[in-house]
């Protein structure tokens, strides 16, 4: 810069690094709701899919209630016949944590 | 609210009359800027020059952040605008003209002021929802 007055030059450096400094800081806060907003997003995705699964394992639980209960007559409609009920499949090959269908 | 976007607070979405004109008036007031940037960089060189350049680079970046409706690179582009402006004031490369630059630095300023509260209410909003940690 030459020709250029010393102040000036001092005016302008200064007004340089307000300038750079600001930017900066603006880029920073830019990123930072970028990352908070990828972040809301996937909670967001999350939540979502947890209330999609809740909802579906109650239609199920309510499912299997009413089968339950359907079968529950079944059998009493089947041993008021006389008819022997057969054993569970599950029963002849029991599953690992679960209790037998007999009990 | 759960979840705020990034982008579509910060200018007007209604009436549709007003959202066009907004855009429109904030578009042209940076492709003029940036015409002005230009016009320095190719007539003077050196510190003007490159204020210049300055000027041109922010008026690009705020453009793009008019465009896309994402605030936060609008107000990333205004910090060259003003500084590129201030220092052409302080080099006497627009004699008279200053009184005006500078008040547009002023105005500047006053949307980035703007940008700036409306980034703060998104940060400040979404906290307090527990949105983000």
């Amino acid at each position: 810069m030459t020709g250029i007055p010393v102040w000036v030059q001092a005016v302008v450096a200064l007004v340089a690094a307000f300038g750079g400094v600001g930017t900066m800081i603006q880029v920073l806060n830019a990123y930072r709701a970028y990352r908070d907003g990828v972040r809301q997003r996937e909670d967001l995705a999350e939540e979502r899919l947890m209330k999609r699964l809740e909802k579906k394992i109650e239609v199920l639980e309510i499912r299997s209630a009413a089968d339950a209960r359907y079968i529950r007559r079944l059998v009493m409609a089947l041993g008021r016949a006389g008819i022997e009920i057969p054993e569970h499949p599950d029963d002849a090959k029991p599953i690992a944590g679960l209790p037998p269908h007999s009990s | 609210m759960r979840y705020l976007l990034a982008r579509g607070v910060a200018y007007i979405m209604h009436p549709p009359w007003a959202k066009y004109t907004q855009r429109a008036l904030l578009a042209s007031s940076y492709v003029m800027m940036g015409f002005l940037g230009w016009l320095i960089v190719a007539g003077v060189e050196g510190a003007i020059g490159s204020s210049g350049w300055v000027v041109m680079a922010g008026t690009i970046v705020s453009l793009l952040g008019v465009a896309t409706r994402y605030y936060q690179i609008e107000a990333i582009g205004i910090w060259p605008q003003i500084t590129g402006l201030l220092a052409l004031i302080a080099l006497g490369a627009l004699g008279t003209g200053s009184v005006v630059v500078g008040a547009y630095c002023v105005l500047l300023g006053l949307r980035l002021l703007e940008l700036n509260v409306v980034a703060w209410n998104a940060r400040t909003t979404m906290e307090r929802s527990g949105g983000a940690p």
